[in-house]
C-alpha cells in the first residue's frame, strides 16, 4: 500500500475551454478523499487523467515519489479505476468477466475469503451481467478493478442510482479498504457521500478548493453553484 | 493485460450470445428475401410497358420471318427481365452500347432465315459488355423459344406445300417423298435449335452462371444482415470498458483488432456452415440441374474463399457500430447499409439495371469489390486483382474504427 500520493498542477484544456487549471492535492495512506463538483466540472476528466485514459496538458501524479505518468507499469500496479457506467461484458457471467482481469487461481482465492467474497460476488458468480441489478454490476466492476491489488482506487460516481443495500455494501468495502491502508479518491456530485470522506475538495471553474467535510449542506450547495 | 485475453473473452461473449444472434439473422434474412422477391415480382407484373432493358437488332434484318421473330421475342418476354428490341444499324448499336443506352445487340447474319429453313444454322451473334451474364442466359433461353416458333412456322409451311402439291394433282407418292424430306429437315432443325445463338460476351462476368451470380450475392447479403443480430453486444453504449482497457495499456488499435478478430471468426464460422449447408441442399437430386454438376466440396471451397469478403464486411459493421451509441440507431444504420449496398452492388438483381456510371461506382465501392471477389471465388479463380481491393477496404475500416475509438476515449465526459 502507498503511503502518499501527490497530484500536482494538473492542467487540461478541450479546445479553448479550460477544464482543469492547475489542480493539486495530496492524499495519504488510509484515507478517503472526495472531489465534489457539478456535472461538467471536470471530475471525470481528472480521474481519467489519473487513471491513464486521458493525457494531461501538464502536471504530475506521484505515489511515494514515483511518477505514475512516466512509469506506466507502476501505475498499473498502483491504481484501480472504476469509471461511471458498466465496464463489463453484458453477455458474459460474473465469473467470465472476472477471468478477463484475474488469473483463475487468484480469482478462486479471492472468492474464498478475499475481496470478491467481501463484495459478495460469490453469490452471483454464474449470473449474466445483462440479468444483474445495478448494485451487482457496480460490485462486480469494483471486483474487476481491484484485480491488480492496487493501493489507490479511483471511483467516479460510485453509488449513484444504487439502492440503499448495495450502496451500504460498497461503502462498507471502501471503509475496509481505507482501514487496510488504501487510498480512495471519489469523484461525486452526491452530497450523501461526503460523510464517507476524510478530506473534501470542490472542483469549480477548473480549480480545486479544499473544504471542511463538516460543511452544512446549504453552504455546500451555494459553493457548488 | 494482454490483448489476446481480451480477444478470447470477446469470442466467448459472441458464442454465448449466438442463439439470439443466429435467430435474428435468419429471421431477418428470410423476411427480407420474401419482401424483396414480392416487390420485384410486383414491379415486373404491374407495369409491362416499363421496359428496363433495350437490345438492338442489327445485320440482315430485312429477311423474311425477322419481323415475326422480333414480335415473338417481345411477346415471349415472360422472364423477370423486361426486354425491348429495336432494329438499328450496327454502328448506331455500337455507340449506344458504349453509352450504356442499350444492354447489347444482336447481329443477324446474311441468309440466316433461308439457312434455318434448310435446317442449316448460321449462329446469331449477341454482343454485350458482359456485365450481366444472368440476363444473357435468359436471353439465350428466349432465343431458343424463338427457334421453336420459327420451326413451328416452317412446319406449317410443310403442310402448306403438301396442300399445294395435292391441289396441283402431284402424285401422292411424290408428295410423301417431298414432305418426308421436309419432315426430316424439320426434325434436324429442332434437334439443332440449341445452336441458334452464339453468345459473344466481353467483360468480367463472361463465364458466371446464374447460380454463380446469385449464390455469392446472397452469401454476402446474409453476412451484411448478420451484423444486425449482433447489435446488442457490438454497440458501445458506454465507454467504461474501453477506458479501463486503455488504462491497462490495451490501446485503441489492440482493442479494435481483438474485437474485429473475435467477431470475424464468429461470423465466418456461422457463414461457412450455412454456405456448405446451402450447397448440400442445392446439389440434391431435385436441384441438380441448377448446380450443373457442382458438388458440396466446391461449395465448401467457395465458403472458405469468402473469408476475405467476410473480414471486410465484419470490419465495416464494427466501424458503423463504433460510430453510433444506441442499439436502435445501430440496427437502423446496419439495416440501411446492408440494403443500400446490396441493392447498388447488384445482389438482388443484376447491376445492368443501373446506368453505366452507377455500375462503375458500385464496382469501386466496398460491396461491389466484395461481390466481384466472391463471384471469382465461386468459380475458384481468385486473383490478386480482386482480392487486394477487398483486403484494402478491410484494413481501411479497421483503421477508421481505431481512429473513432481513440477519439471517443479521449473526448468522453468532463
Amino acid at each position: 500500500m502507498q503511503k502518499l500520493v501527490k497530484i500536482s498542477d494538473i492542467r487540461k484544456k478541450y479546445g479553448k475551454k479550460t477544464v482543469l487549471d492547475g489542480v493539486s492535492f495530496e492524499a495519504s495512506g488510509g484515507s478517503i478523499t472526495g472531489i465534489l463538483g457539478v456535472n461538467g466540472s471536470g471530475k471525470s476528466t481528472l480521474l481519467g487523467i489519473l487513471s491513464g485514459v486521458l493525457k494531461s496538458d501538464g502536471g504530475d501524479f506521484t505515489a511515494d515519489g514515483v511518477s505514475l505518468f512516466k512509469d506506466r507499469a507502476a501505475r498499473d500496479r498502483t491504481v484501480g479505476f472504476i469509471p461511471q457506467g458498466t465496464p463489463l461484458i453484458e453477455e458474459l457471467t460474473a465469473r467470465d468477466n472476472l477471468l478477463l482481469w484475474y488469473k483463475k487461481e487468484d480469482m478462486e482465492k479471492e472468492l474464498e475469503g478475499g475481496v470478491l467474497k467481501m463484495l459478495g460476488i460469490d453469490e452471483f458468480l454464474g449470473v449474466r451481467v445483462s440479468r444483474m441489478s445495478g448494485g451487482m454490476k457496480k460490485r462486480l466492476s469494483i471486483g474487476c478493478a481491484v484485480a491488480n491489488r492496487p493501493g489507490v482506487i479511483l471511483l467516479d460516481e460510485p453509488t449513484s442510482a444504487l439502492d440503499i443495500i448495495c450502496r451500504e455494501a460498497i461503502i462498507d468495502y471502501l471503509l475496509k479498504f481505507r482501514d487496510a491502508g488504501g487510498i480512495v479518491l471519489i469523484a461525486t456530485h452526491d452530497t450523501r457521500e461526503i460523510g464517507l470522506c476524510d478530506s473534501l475538495y470542490v472542483l469549480k471553474g477548473g480549480r480545486l478548493i479544499e473544504t471542511d467535510r463538516n460543511i452544512p449542506p446549504e453552504e455546500l450547495t451555494e459553493m457548488l453553484k | 493485460m494482454k490483448p489476446f485475453k481480451y480477444f478470447f473473452t470477446r469470442l466467448k461473449a459472441h458464442v454465448k450470445a449466438s442463439p439470439a444472434v443466429i435467430a435474428v439473422a435468419l429471421l431477418t434474412a428470410v423476411t427480407v428475401a420474401f419482401l424483396a422477391s414480392a416487390l420485384i415480382k410486383n414491379a415486373v407484373e404491374s407495369d409491362d410497358s416499363d421496359k428496363l432493358f433495350k437490345i438492338g437488332v442489327t445485320g440482315a434484318t430485312d429477311q423474311r420471318y425477322i419481323d415475326l421473330a422480333i414480335d415473338t421475342m417481345r411477346n415471349l418476354d415472360k422472364s423477370r427481365f423486361s426486354i425491348d428490341f429495336e432494329i438499328m444499324e450496327e454502328e448506331e448499336a455500337k455507340s449506344l452500347l458504349k453509352s450504356g443506352d442499350i444492354l447489347g445487340y444482336i447481329r443477324i447474319p446474311e441468309g440466316f432465315v433461308s439457312a434455318a429453313a434448310r435446317a442449316e444454322f448460321i449462329p446469331v451473334q449477341y454482343v454485350s459488355e458482359g456485365l450481366d451474364t444472368a440476363l444473357e442466359e435468359n436471353l439465350m433461353k428466349e432465343f431458343i423459344m424463338i427457334a421453336e416458333r420459327l420451326a413451328d412456322s416452317i412446319q406449317k409451311g410443310v403442310f402448306g406445300i403438301e396442300q399445294y402439291l395435292s391441289d396441283k394433282r402431284v402424285d401422292r407418292g411424290e408428295i410423301d417423298e417431298i414432305t418426308d424430306k421436309f419432315a426430316l429437315e424439320y426434325a434436324a432443325y429442332l434437334l439443332a435449335r440449341n445452336d441458334t445463338v452464339m453468345l459473344k460476351v466481353i467483360g468480367e462476368d463472361a463465364d458466371v452462371s446464374t447460380l454463380g451470380y446469385y449464390f455469392p450475392a446472397f452469401a454476402l447479403f446474409f453476412m451484411m444482415l448478420f451484423g444486425i443480430g449482433c447489435a446488442s453486444h457490438l454497440v458501445k453504449r458506454d465507454m467504461s470498458l474501453p477506458k479501463i482497457l486503455y488504462s491497462r495499456r490495451v490501446g485503441a488499435v489492440s482493442q479494435v483488432l481483438s474485437e474485429n478478430a473475435a467477431y470475424f471468426i464468429f461470423m465466418f464460422c456461422f457463414v461457412f456452415i450455412l454456405l456448405v449447408l446451402g450447397g448440400w441442399v442445392l446439389t440434391g437430386d431435385h436441384l441438380a440441374s441448377i448446380t450443373s454438376g457442382a458438388d458440396v466440396r466446391s461449395f465448401a471451397r467457395f465458403a472458405l474463399l469468402t473469408a476475405p469478403a467476410a473480414l471486410m464486411i465484419s470490419s465495416m459493421q464494427l466501424f458503423l457500430y463504433e460510430c453510433v451509441e444506441g442499439t436502435v440507431s445501430g440496427v437502423l444504420v446496419q439495416f440501411v447499409a446492408a440494403i443500400s449496398i446490396s441493392y447498388i452492388s447488384g445482389f438482388f438483381y443484376p447491376s445492368g439495371f443501373f446506368p453505366q456510371t452507377v455500375q462503375k461506382i458500385a464496382l469501386a465501392l466496398p460491396g461491389g469489390a466484395a461481390f466481384s471477389y466472391a463471384k471469382r471465388a465461386f468459380t475458384g479463380r481468385v486473383s490478386a486483382e480482386y482480392l487486394l481491393p477487398v483486403l484494402g477496404y478491410a484494413l481501411l475500416f479497421i483503421v477508421l474504427c481505431a481512429v473513432v475509438r481513440k477519439i471517443r476515449l479521449r473526448g468522453d465526459g468532463a
